[in-house]
């Protein structure tokens, strides 16, 4: 660890805040891949939905400091982001407020270095489109992490609907 | 049609009026006339809080019917199940009653408040009818269709600026309704035609990607319409349509957001959001509507259009950018960093397919980015 750093924070002293810095070399990795996926979706009667899964929408984002790649679909930016749906808005939606007590977090799984990259990606231009293949492909050939895997945080948030579409 | 009311609006009523209407209930409910006793309700709103339950939804739902002439599609306005393909209209006669998790009441409600902001006029009165909109429809599906063939150019000649009704209604005769451009009607059953948008963008997205993946449209010099500024994309799969008034260059733009698929759109499928472009809190649309409006202003319009109508123009090198439903920031949004991971998690509800989408953004921060090597912030009492 580099430094840490004692903040108080509140008025009188109550809160504090400790910032530890970390050099590259404990961070322990340069790169990152993204390897699967937990959600923990609670829907409007407080009921908590696990879903687990390799990847997200069949993509595994290689992180680097300069941006990302997507090996199989090809993408490469600076952010990966990607869309996906949740389900119906709940029956009972406060109109007032557009609140539906349904809330959606989860963490990532992520490999430091980062997967295998399979070779039959590569040669067979059929495999990128067939998600199952790739999984399975996933699953099956050797990979090769830097380190242990390390989950990080999606924070959870509200599902609300917006007043105006009420 | 009728003139809509909330519930809220019925003045006060005595307890006589109290004690009939639950004698009325109570003789319906001894009858088993459960149905027509509804319907009463529909019409004096003043009994409807002597039902609840799933009388309530049938309360609502008969309402909905009533107060916006739904006879053949409301099933539609619940489920997403039940959006049936365009091309298949007799299924849209007989639909069952699905098991859906949007209530009546909020259907209603979305439906009554966009029926004043898109059909009415400051004062709540309904102006446009559905019969004046779609002669309004025809007419641009003609121009829409010669765009598309790419072989009846000659048929653009058609748009004339600020064509009155009697012309729309003369295509409408001539054409029919059917086979309507879908954004065409979406866009004409809100704005009431050519007129009052003389000057104006238009663009669109597609419902799930959300991203404008369409091309636009330059109007202006496939019609060649005088100094007005039109462009239209064209969208199979409309999910989002704006528009950006840019006359007096006031930047507003309008998002209408339809509310379902419909084998034909009318009022009240969409509900009509403003933005203001110049806003401190704006959004990717916001600045993309923006870039049009710089655009526009400086008269440097996008041509990159459909290849006949480009040798009119200088070519451009711009291409589409990307249109982002998803907030950057604010309470729809949550944001945290994990071993220098930069995760963003922003969700939003899908108003035209009653659901949530959400869109994750993940990025490996730099040593120099806030939040870069920071493993924990920690705060205690």
């Amino acid at each position: 660890m580099n430094h840490c750093v004692f903040v108080p924070a509140g008025q009188r002293g109550d809160y504090w805040c400790l910032l530890c810095r970390l050099t590259k070399q404990q961070r322990q990795f340069e790169t990152a891949q993204l390897w699967r996926r937990t959600w923990n979706i609670t829907d409007h009667t407080q009921a908590t939905h696990n879903v687990s899964g390799d990847g997200v929408v069949g993509m595994y984002p290689f992180l680097t400091e300069d941006g990302y790649s997507e090996p199989y679909s090809g993408q490469t930016g600076k952010t990966f982001s990607y869309t996906s749906q949740l389900g119906p808005a709940p029956y009972d939606i406060d109109l007032d407020t557009g609140k539906t007590g349904a809330k959606f977090g989860g963490e990532f799984l992520f490999v430091p270095g980062s997967l295998q990259v399979c070779i039959l990606h590569r040669c067979c231009e059929r495999c990128t489109r067939k998600l199952a293949l790739r999984i399975w492909l996933h699953r099956c050939l050797p990979q090769s992490p830097t380190g242990r895997p390390f989950p990080v945080t999606v924070p959870v948030i509200d599902l609300v609907v917006e007043p105006t579409f009420l | 049609m009728s003139d809509v009311q909330t519930p809220a609006q019925k003045p006060g009523r005595s307890l006589f009026e109290g004690a009939v209407d639950v004698f009325v209930g109570g003789i319906c409910d001894f009858v088993g006339a459960e149905s027509a006793y509804l319907g009463l309700c529909a019409v004096n709103r003043a009994w409807y809080k002597q039902i609840c339950g799933s009388a309530m939804e049938m309360f609502w739902q008969q309402s909905f019917r009533k107060d916006f002439n739904v006879t053949n599609s409301n099933t539609m306005q619940k489920d997403k199940v039940l959006i049936p393909p365009p091309q298949d209209r007799r299924k849209l006669r007989v639909l069952d009653e699905p098991q859906s998790l949007v209530s009546w009441r909020s259907v209603w409600a979305r439906h009554y408040h966009r029926r004043r902001r898109v059909c009415g006029d400051s004062a709540g009165a309904i102006v446009y009818g559905a019969d004046e909109q779609c002669a309004m429809m025809a007419h641009w599906s003609v121009i829409l269709r010669a765009l598309r063939t790419q072989n009846q150019i000659e048929l653009l000649n058609l748009l004339e600026p600020g064509a009155t009704s009697e012309d729309f209604c003369r295509l409408k005769d001539r054409l029919g309704t059917d086979g309507l451009c879908a954004d065409v009607v979406a866009f004409y059953s809100v704005s009431a035609g050519q007129s009052s948008f003389d000057k104006c963008l238009l663009g669109g997205c597609k419902v799930y990607d959300f991203h404008l993946d369409e091309p636009l449209v330059s109007l202006q010099f496939t019609c060649g319409v005088d100094q007005n500024s039109h462009f239209c994309s064209v969208v199979e799969d409309v999910g989002m349509i704006f528009s950006l008034n840019a006359r007096d260059q006031q930047n507003r733009c309008t998002v209408l957001a339809p509310t379902g698929r419909m084998e034909r759109w009318s009022w009240g499928h969409f509900c009509e959001l403003h933005l203001d472009v110049s806003d401190t809190n704006e959004t990717d649309l916001a600045r993309y509507v923006q870039f049009f409006a710089s655009q526009l202003h400086t008269k440097t319009l996008m041509y990159d259009l459909i290849p006949h109508v480009r040798p009119h123009a200088p070519s451009s090198q711009w291409s589409s950018p990307e249109l982002n439903r998803f907030p950057l920031k604010g309470p729809h949004t949550r944001t945290a960093v994990t071993r220098g991971i930069w995760v963003q998690i922003a969700t939003i509800f899908q108003n035209e397919r009653s659901n949530f989408v959400y869109q994750i953004s993940i990025r490996l921060l730099r040593p120099d980015e806030e939040g870069g090597f920071v493993n924990s912030v920690a705060a205690a009492k």
